[in-house]
């Protein structure tokens, strides 16, 4: 058995005091929101552990492949990595977990040699590794870290030698206000200490090419389609209203970054119901993923309300912080006199930055912004405290809304998310949560909503980070459909989730999955209450016998149903063990990954001599074969279920620029002191000069 | 050779009266607006439902009083200048940036839901100030000292607010302990309004004088 050296590929932590240039070429409101920040980034790389006497491994190219099409997307990232050591390496990789991300696919190519994966319970997919590891045999491991990262392990990198690793992975796609969002996450989000403390700083720069391809396809006519912070590198391919390819391509870039894309559909839309089903043969039950985009006319809230801000500036806020005050200022800024507002930060304690309610006139504004602006980071983070102190004082007679601002790492005072959900039941509030960063805690703010009827939303520091947050604020700002309540009649649908949304927010998708069983039409009923009265909205729609244009739709439905199970066992209403037994089932019949199972990378001798069967195998066969379909088709396929005729909801979807929705809010000339301060000498200049001359007139 | 405006500027020595009382009508309005509360509310020009003549008294009304103080002595010194050197424009100057800056703000800033502040009336002053410095008596000459400094002038700041428009952010200013978005090209606007103001009324003035030292006086060069 060869001797080995441990040595790592993973995302790393970059540490860089410079300030972004890069934000320069961002839209006007984010960098007017990040200029004159100073970032340190965590970015992916390679990295060697802290001591160790390699040189760290190189990234030769880097490639990101994502088609967003029929409600989801597929992304494929392909790395070549070059070992430049003169021994071989065991070489692990990480990359920030995409939310509600399956990790469907491992490929590693050594050589000539292609192995894939195939996912097995945890333990013993690592049991097998290890194995076949110091049997001296190639072998990979993908396992999910928490919340935080997907972690691969590769052995042996050979010396001086490239080794490729191809990922898969799908995930859900909503449009929100009109506006879709796809974040690839490359930029860590410098919540994992222990990495920290274990590895030396990174090594990010990718030697050869940086490219990404987006192809875009979508039923409904897309107004513009977007990178920030790419502009430059970008290049788009309209190839119908729907449809748009997309590439950029940059030579000597550096992984600290995550990649947006945006995509604008056309603005008044009908508010509209969309069923994708997937149903092989006429045995067994389908699958399907059901989207719907209300038209309401949500009107603004005119009465007053009281707002907590709940403001994270632990240690690991440190590169955020900024990007917090920016967001709470503005809609400070936007809130009527009639309002009332608290100002709550907690790190490791907790503290009341205003001493009580104020009531949000321009004075009090004007000195809660000073005080925010002087806010620096540092400190664990005890968001138990920071919420418990919220809920302190609140006036029964009016509405209260607390928007919580965290990159949700919770590591000191209660941490048990059961607790959370019984202090979040405890009071009449809804919780408005934004998370900062990719290694955000969103399984327990997830939780901490849900439990409250408000909502929450990722944020990354590549966002057009204002617009992200303004987009939330309409929704906090503008009355909602409450009681919400889905139902589906005349089929048998089973294993659903998202059937209950309880409240509606203005430019809210509902993306809900299910199984169901036959087939023929169907009746979809919401009910809801809007401004007291009693809604009911219906439409019809039809479940076919056999539908295999999307067999990804299972992957996505079992990853929805093992993020139900984890909610369930986080809200205390099934047991931990419960829980994880059924986890596991799903990640082993569904091939995917999740923290009870792992996928294990072998070659096809060693996967029959450990008696692995092939199930991964067949999925990704029946998801090429679908996807070659698709992707011949001419025209995306529209899917939707209510006609134009008797539409689902009665008015127009929210739009970004439709007046009914997204806006910048108020605007206006600005002036700097730097501006004036030019503007005073060019005058005194100018008075010199004309007095001058009128004197030599004279 | 001079226009008949520097000739009576000169022999003036003062502006007219009616400049003075309009800037300090202006300045003491635009306190005065921001002292009473809930009036800048009422004032700003808002995309729906606003009154018409939001137009103007937009640029009034102020989102604070850090947004109003910088606005206002911007305006008192450049009102200073061009009521000096180019006065029977001032009035013109800031009539029609007033109205040009919401128009365009409603035009081709769709995410601006309301505006507020005088500084793209302040840029529209900038914009005359420096057309007055190009036309400057000693503009006669191939070069003149003031024709140096308005160009400087006048470039740097078209500079600064085309950078500002090609990457989609202020240079100087970042408003994120402001309630509001900058609006970068309102400045824009501002400025070729002051601008145009100065430099169109003298071509004007050209047809009447039949001077060619006029036409090069008053033009910048292609």
């Amino acid at each position: 058995m060869k001797a080995q050296t441990h040595t790592s590929i993973t995302t790393g932590h970059r540490k860089s005091d410079a300030v972004s240039t890069r934000s320069l070429q961002r839209y006007v409101i984010t960098l007017s929101l990040t200029l004159g920040l100073v970032v340190s980034v965590n970015g992916a790389g390679t990295l060697t552990p802290k001591g160790s006497p390699d040189q760290p491994i190189q990234i030769r190219d880097h490639h990101l492949e994502v088609t967003l099409n029929n409600g989801f997307a597929r992304s494929e990232v392909t790395q070549t990595f070059f070992n430049p050591n003169d021994k071989d390496l065991e070489a692990v990789y990480r990359f920030p977990l995409p939310k509600s991300a399956s990790l469907s696919e491992v490929t590693m190519t050594l050589g000539e040699r292609e192995i894939h994966g195939e996912v097995v319970e945890k333990e013993k997919a690592k049991t097998i590794y290890e194995n076949e590891k110091y049997a001296g045999n190639d072998a990979g491991l993908a396992t999910k870290n928490g919340y935080q990262s997907f972690d691969f392990q590769v052995h042996p990198v050979r010396a001086k030698s490239e080794t490729r690793l191809r990922i898969v992975y799908y995930q859900p796609l909503e449009i929100d206000t009109g506006i879709g969002r796809f974040v690839y996450p490359l930029e860590e989000g410098g919540t994992d200490d222990v990495a920290t403390s274990f590895w030396n700083p990174v090594n990010s720069k990718v030697e050869g090419t940086f490219s990404a391809a987006f192809e875009l396809k979508s039923a409904w006519p897309v107004a513009n389609v977007r990178v920030p912070g790419f502009e430059k590198e970008t290049v788009t391919d309209k190839l119908a209203d729907g449809h748009y390819k997309v590439r950029v391509e940059k030579k000597d870039h550096s992984l600290t970054g995550d990649l947006v894309l945006y995509y604008r559909l056309a603005d008044d839309l009908p508010g509209r119901v969309e069923l994708i089903p997937f149903r092989k043969g006429k045995s067994g039950p389908g699958t399907f993923m059901m989207v719907v985009t209300p038209g309401l006319d949500l009107k603004p809230l005119t009465g007053g309300a009281d707002y907590v801000f709940v403001l994270d500036t632990s240690g690991s806020m440190q590169t955020k912080l900024r990007v917090l005050t920016d967001g709470v200022s503005r809609v400070l800024g936007k809130m009527q006199p009639r309002d009332r507002y608290r100002i709550v930060t907690f790190s490791t304690t907790a503290s009341d930055l205003t001493n009580g309610w104020k009531q949000a006139d321009e004075a009090n504004v004007q000195e809660t912004l000073k005080q925010i602006a002087a806010l620096h980071p540092g400190g664990s983070t005890n968001l138990y405290d920071g919420l418990t102190l919220a809920m302190k004082d609140l006036d029964a007679d009016r509405a209260t809304s607390v928007i919580l601002v965290t990159d949700g790492v919770t590591n000191t005072g209660v941490v048990d998310p059961v607790a959370f959900h019984k202090l979040t039941k405890s009071h009449d509030i809804r919780i408005f949560g934004f998370l900062l960063g990719n290694s955000a805690n969103w399984p327990l703010m997830r939780t901490v909503c849900d439990a409250s009827g408000g909502f929450y939303a990722g944020v990354s520091n590549a966002d057009d980070i204002l617009g992200q947050i303004l987009q939330a604020k309409s929704k906090v700002l503008h009355e909602c459909l409450h009681d919400a309540e889905l139902s589906i009649t005349g089929v048998k649908t089973l294993n659903t989730t998202g059937l209950l949304p309880g409240k509606i927010y203005r430019g809210q998708q509902l993306v809900m999955f299910g199984q169901y069983e036959g087939s023929g039409e169907a009746e979809l009923v919401l009910k809801a209450r809007m401004t007291g009265e009693d809604k009911v909205y219906r439409t019809k729609l039809s479940f076919p016998e056999s539908d295999e244009a999307n067999p990804e739709l299972e992957r996505l439905w079992a990853m929805d149903q093992i993020e139900q199970f984890e909610l369930r066992a986080n809200t205390g209403v099934l047991p931990a063990g419960e829980s994880d037994s059924a986890i596991a089932d799903l990640g082993v019949k569904y091939q995917l990954v999740t923290d009870q199972t792992s996928m294990l990378v072998l070659g096809d001798d060693a996967f029959a001599r450990q008696g692995i069967e092939r199930r991964n195998e067949q999925r990704v066969a029946a998801e090429r074969s679908a996807q070659v379909t698709r992707a011949a088709a001419p025209q995306p396929m529209s899917y939707r279920v209510d006609s134009a005729q008797q539409p689902f909801t009665p008015s127009p979807a929210p739009s970004h620029s439709g007046g009914s929705g997204f806006s910048l809010g108020g605007g206006g000339g600005a002036l700097s002191p730097l501006t004036v301060v030019s503007m005073a000498l060019f005058t005194v200049l100018a008075l010199g000069v004309t007095g001058r001359s009128k004197k030599g007139k004279a | 050779m001079q226009t008949q405006e520097h000739q009576r500027t000169n022999h003036e020595g003062c502006p007219p009266l009616a400049g003075i009382l309009l800037a300090v009508s202006v300045a003491l309005v635009t306190l005065g607006v921001q002292c009473i509360h809930g009036l800048p509310e009422v004032l700003q020009w808002k995309r729906h439902g606003g009154m018409g003549w939001t137009w103007i008294t937009s640029h009034l009304s102020h989102w604070s009083w850090n947004h109003l103080a910088w606005d206002l002595f911007a305006f008192g010194l450049l009102s200073l200048l061009c009521l000096r050197l180019s006065p029977t424009r001032y009035a013109a100057c800031l009539l029609v940036a007033a109205v040009f800056i919401p128009l365009e703000v409603k035009i081709n800033q769709p995410l601006i839901e309301s505006y507020r502040g005088l500084s793209g009336l302040d840029t529209a002053l900038m914009g005359l100030l420096v057309a007055a410095l190009w036309r400057h008596p000693n503009a006669g000459h191939s070069c003149s000292v003031s024709q140096v400094l308005a160009v400087l002038g006048g470039g740097s700041f078209l500079a600064k607010t085309m950078y500002e428009l090609a990457t989609g952010g202020t240079v100087f200013v970042s408003a994120g302990n402001e309630p509001f978005v900058p609006v970068i090209s309102a400045h824009f606007v501002g400025f070729v309004c002051g601008f145009l103001v100065g430099i169109f009324k003298s071509m004007s003035r050209l047809t009447w004088n039949k001077g060619a030292m006029i036409l090069k006086a008053s033009l910048p060069s292609p």
